[in-house]
């Protein structure tokens, strides 16, 4: 079992909040994430990464310091700083089949959480409900995610420019009534 | 060409999105393609082309650089080629049946296909030479779309098309398919020389300049089977055109209403009418022809003061008719009576070619009325004796003519022969060949008779709609007919065709004549000579 | 609830006296100063008098000359600081069950090139009778706040000494937040010696692990170098506050500076950095510290004068005291004021009402879930809750 990157702290259907196990090592924005459960493995993509305070009373201040610096004259703040990361569920693995669909039951709260493998990157992404799952999340940024989604998992595909245009495509359904916006995600898919 | 149905009715069409690795230059108007639907096939014809789109503002999308990918995913799919098709017969799936016209229309997201040679072969028949003759080819494909014969002889038919589009080529195609096939036998007012021997035609060599060369006549293709008879055996001695008889007409063979057929080309007025009637009727309709012509000014006078006409009526259309009487074929007396000869040759089912050689329009229009207005009587009377008898049916007998508006006229056509025919149909086993460049010109009632049409390219708006006149669906024939190439494309519909189709015509070259020409030609050459050796003889006995 | 408008005149009455009382001060303060400046080279005079003396207040005694300042030694750059603190729930008889916690903070941290921070609390609950009640001459007490405070003293040190087991740091220091001297113990009885003995051996733990201690006590109230002075100025060779006639009266030359504070004093002659002569402390207390008596002195550590307590295996050290002073110094400057690894070990032990209101109601879920009644009183409920 590959060593996790987080933990689940907040859970729901349709997302979870996850506490990155190491400062500023959350995976990255619009990459897969697995959650292992008892029966099922619950699948999501990383939306959002945040660097606090662990201490909602307490607020980080300017420094004027390099972070080297910081890490030599202030280490207690690194321990004081926690990442989190948000995870916008799209499927789960039943019976090590991908479904690309909500699981019937929400991830435990303290699951941990794995990135996913390069051949669940493929599998996951041949199921392109994701894509409607992310557009209707109402989540921030949902288009740069689409984009950024469509860029990693294009590199799993044999034909990435076919995986594009195929994926072009059903964002084009879904934003039938949006041209401007397909076009704003388009144009960020491939530079 | 691939496609699904997005839409459609039976009054407007089905259309048609094209997949997208096509485009819409990849369908062209006139294009013939094939629905599968799910019990039935479905045979149409490409009536419309456009562009369209899901979403308005994809249109004016110019797709910069950076939206490469969204071209590639808009164009295509959600940019799309829609082909309105119009959906005209439908053949049952299974079984290779019969095709119907269509009472129905295929479900939704049926594909659509380019026809195959199959699918042309199912709807047009396989070229036999006997019913189903090969017309020419559908746009873009080799499998040849064929006319079926006994029905297009069955009713009048009409070649159109403006002047050097093909029609000419067209004439001589379906000439040689009728008599191949003796479907009818042909009776061919041969007004330019251009169906009975050789024939010169120009040709672009591809490089631009025009190259003469010569093409068969249906006497060099059929030689025991065509008889040709000319009005000017100068001319066809001239072209070296071989002829078996010459033709001459009596002044007694000449009525008023012949002579009034020909009333604008003589500016005939009604006051000539009335004269030519009252010298008819006083004369008697056989002799007052010749004896006008002769009537010396004294003589006129005289006559006039008898009969109480009208002395300067009756020197106005003398003066007039002057013009007939001079005509080269015009003879006080004539060795035999010309239509005799050609009814014994139709009625051995021998196709007779009339050349004018260089006879004017005059003439032509003359000879032509006569002639028929006799040859219809004539098999009117057989018809008739058949009906009573059974027995001796005459041939069908296909009349074709030139110029055909001379005759066809709207001012004209209540009273000319061909008008009637046209109206009669087939009760008397004959039917007319219209070939004309001015469909406008013909009298509407005449074009509604036509069963079947062929048009090359018609530039002209009243002439499309003249063409159009009472077919179904004509608004996006009419979008064909417009884009039809000026050369050797040609919209067939109507009664020989189950449904209009666009064909490039057929070449009417070497390998034509190796496909159509007699088997034998000794056998055959003997058996004719024999034929017309022994109407000589009989010509003796008059 | 508060009626604000009804304290008001309170307040501003209040916001008088203190006018009078700065302005006092200034006129002590000037005196004191004077008095100070006049006592350098006489030491060995002043530590006569001082031991000779017989005060009701503590008297500091000086080990060096009082008019000396010490600059601030070089900051070592790689260093290690430990730090505890502690915090505490009182037993409360209107709680669902008797019990106290103790929460320690301990904060470890190494700066320069092996940087390292651990910041961890460790929370104990008592419970059992022996730790509830205190024996009083035979008979049985709830434990009051000081013996609460006392025991968490103890842990404290000890989270220090635990930490303090893994520091490979050449350069290390001990941090803790207030005095060190444990003057409250007296009134524990016959526990206050078991308490000083076992505190004392954390001390000499820490010893042992070469890791310099010290009280940080910010805000300090202390008066023991200006009671020096008041020593110092009392007109009789022998200072005995029992036999003196002018005992209490606001002429006496005692009281000319009387109230005055140590840090006020140090205010004025200590520039940024610098830390004043070391004293050592008189406090009866230490008596039983054995060879950890404590030392103080105070430090302008820039934002403020705080007050400094060592025991004396680091006040006669000058490594370690200069090491004290210098850290003590930087660990203010980076926590920007006080000092940050005192700071963070407060935050790793603090318990808030919110904390206790958790515990007190994972307590009572517990307490169900075992089948027992809680035991939580009317009052309780009714702070929680009041109806109209």
């Amino acid at each position: 079992m590959p060593t996790h990157i987080g933990e689940v702290i907040e859970s729901k259907t349709t997302q979870f909040i996850c506490q990155a196990t190491e400062l500023h090592r959350a995976p990255d924005f619009g990459s897969f994430v697995q959650v292992q459960d008892e029966h099922c493995s619950i699948v999501g993509v990383v939306y959002n990464t945040t660097t606090v305070s662990s201490d909602p009373s307490r607020k980080p201040v300017a420094y004027g310091q390099t972070e080297d610096e910081l890490r030599r004259q202030q280490p207690q703040i690194f321990q004081l700083l926690r990442t989190y990361f948000d995870v916008l569920v799209v499927g789960y693995y039943q019976n090590h089949q991908y479904c690309g669909f909500l699981p019937p039951q929400p991830s435990r709260i303290h699951s941990f959480v794995q990135q996913c493998s390069d051949g669940q990157y493929k599998e996951i992404s041949q199921n392109i409900n994701y894509i409607s799952a992310i557009l209707s999340s109402g989540c921030e940024c949902t288009d740069e995610l689409v984009a950024a989604l469509i860029r990693n998992c294009s590199r799993y595909h044999d034909d990435a420019t076919e995986y594009q245009r195929r994926v072009g495509s059903e964002l084009r359904r879904l934003l039938a009534a949006d041209y401007e916006r397909f076009k704003t995600i388009i144009r960020r898919v491939r530079q | 060409m691939k496609g699904r149905i997005v839409r459609g009715s039976i009054s407007t069409g089905v259309e048609v999105k094209l997949d997208p690795q096509y485009t819409v230059e990849d369908v062209k108007v006139g294009n013939f393609a094939v629905i599968e639907g799910r019990k039935y096939r479905y045979f149409s014809l490409v009536s419309d082309v456009k562009i369209e789109s899901t979403n308005p503002a994809m249109l004016v999308d110019s797709f910069e650089d950076e939206d490469e990918l969204a071209r590639e995913i808009i164009v295509g799919d959600s940019i799309f080629g829609n082909i309105s098709l119009n959906p005209m017969l439908m053949a049952d799936k299974e079984q290779v049946g019969e095709t119907r016209a269509v009472r129905t229309i295929p479900p939704h997201s049926s594909p659509v296909r380019t026809a195959t040679d199959e699918d042309v072969a199912h709807v047009f028949g396989s070229p036999d030479n006997k019913v189903f003759f090969s017309m020419g080819t559908p746009l873009e494909m080799d499998s040849p779309v064929c006319v079926n014969l006994p029905k297009l002889v069955e009713r009048c038919s009409g070649i159109f098309g403006k002047a050097g589009t093909g029609k000419t080529f067209l004439t001589r195609l379906a000439l040689a398919g009728i008599t191949k096939s003796q479907a009818a036998v042909n009776l061919i007012f041969d007004a330019h020389n251009e169906y009975g021997w050789e024939a010169t035609k120009e040709e672009d060599r591809g490089d631009g300049v025009l190259q003469e060369s010569h093409v068969k006549g249906l006497k060099q293709l059929f030689p025991s089977r065509v008889v040709i008879f000319t009005l000017d055996p100068e001319s066809s001695r001239r072209r070296g055109a071989k002829f078996d008889h010459e033709i001459n007409l009596a002044h007694s063979q000449i009525t008023p209403e012949d002579v009034l057929l020909l009333q604008s080309q003589l500016n005939l007025n009604s006051t000539a009418t009335e004269t030519m009637h009252l010298l008819s009727g006083k004369m008697g309709a056989e002799h007052w022809f010749g004896l006008l012509a002769e009537m010396a000014a004294e003589e006129m006078k005289d006559y006039a003061e008898e009969h109480g006409l009208h002395l300067g009526a009756l020197q106005a259309l003398q003066r007039k008719l002057k013009r007939v009487y001079d005509l080269p074929f015009m003879k006080d007396k004539i060795p035999f009576d010309a239509v005799d000869k050609i009814m014994q040759y139709l009625n051995a089912g021998k196709h007779v070619v009339i050349e004018f050689g260089s006879t004017q329009l005059l003439g032509y229009m003359m000879v032509t009325n006569i002639l028929t207005k006799r040859i219809h009587a004539e098999y009117v009377r057989r018809m008739e004796k058949y009906q009573a008898t059974r027995e001796n049916k005459p041939p069908h007998l296909v009349i074709s003519i030139e110029e055909a508006h001379r005759f066809l006229s709207p001012e004209l056509a209540r009273d000319t022969i061909f008008a009637t025919i046209a109206r009669e149909m087939r009760k008397f086993n004959v039917t007319l060949l219209l070939v004309d460049q001015r469909t406008s010109g013909i009298d509407s009632e005449v074009m509604s008779q036509i069963g079947t049409k062929i048009a090359c390219k018609l530039d002209d708006e009243s002439d499309v709609n003249a063409l159009l006149t009472g077919v179904h669906d004509a608004k996006n024939l009419r979008n064909i007919l417009y884009s039809l190439d000026s050369k050797q494309q040609a919209l067939i519909l109507g009664h020989a065709v189950p449904m209009p189709v666009v064909i490039k015509t057929r070449n009417y070259d070497a390998q034509f004549y190796n496909e159509i020409v007699e088997t034998n030609y000794q056998e055959n050459d003997k058996a004719f000579n024999e034929m017309v050796n022994d109407m000589y003889n009989d010509d003796e006995e008059i | 609830m508060l009626d604000l408008s009804r304290v008001y005149q309170h307040i501003e009455a209040m916001v008088d006296q203190h006018k009078t009382n700065v302005n006092d001060s200034k006129q002590k303060l000037i005196k004191a100063s004077q008095t100070l400046s006049a006592l350098e080279g006489g030491l060995k005079d002043i530590v006569a008098k001082v031991k000779d003396s017989k005060t009701s207040w503590l008297v500091a005694e000086p080990v060096e000359d009082v008019t000396i300042l010490h600059s601030l030694p070089d900051v070592p750059e790689d260093y290690t600081v430990l730090a505890s603190d502690g915090s505490q729930l009182f037993p409360d008889h209107h709680e669902v069950s008797l019990c106290y916690l103790i929460n320690i903070g301990t904060v470890f941290l190494r700066y320069g090139d092996d940087s390292t921070a651990r910041l961890a609390s460790v929370p104990r609950l008592y419970y059992r009778d022996e730790e509830l009640y205190m024996d009083e001459n035979g008979a049985k007490r709830l434990v009051d706040s000081q013996r609460v405070s006392s025991i968490r003293t103890l842990a404290e040190m000890k989270g220090l000494v635990d930490i303090g087991a893994d520091c490979t740091s050449a350069i290390a220091i001990a941090l803790t937040d207030g005095t060190l001297i444990q003057w409250a113990a007296e009134q524990q009885g016959e526990w206050a010696d078991q308490f000083i003995k076992q505190l004392i051996t954390y001390y000499e733990s820490l010893k042992q692990q070469r890791i310099p201690m010290a009280g940080y006590i910010s805000g300090t109230r202390s008066t023991d170098v200006v009671n020096m002075l008041r020593v110092h100025l009392c007109p009789y060779d022998r200072a005995n506050c029992d036999e003196c006639n002018q005992r209490g009266k606001p002429e006496a030359n005692c009281e000319l500076i009387s109230g005055l504070r140590d840090a006020t004093l140090f205010e004025k002659c200590l520039a940024p950095g610098q830390r004043t002569a070391l004293f050592k402390s008189n406090s009866k207390v230490l008596k039983s510290y054995g060879n950890h008596r404590v030392y103080f002195f105070y430090i302008n550590v820039e934002s403020e004068i705080v007050r400094v307590e060592v025991p004396e295996w680091v006040a006669l050290d000058g490594n370690y005291i200069n090491r004290v002073h210098s850290i003590a110094v930087d660990q203010a400057r980076k926590g920007g004021g006080y000092p940050v690894s005192l700071a963070e070990a407060h935050q790793q032990a603090v318990v808030d009402g919110n904390d206790r209101k958790l515990f007190y109601e994972l307590v009572n879920k517990k307490l169900v879930e075992g089948g027992l009644t809680s035991e939580i009183t009317y009052k309780s409920m009714r702070k929680r809750s009041v109806p109209v």
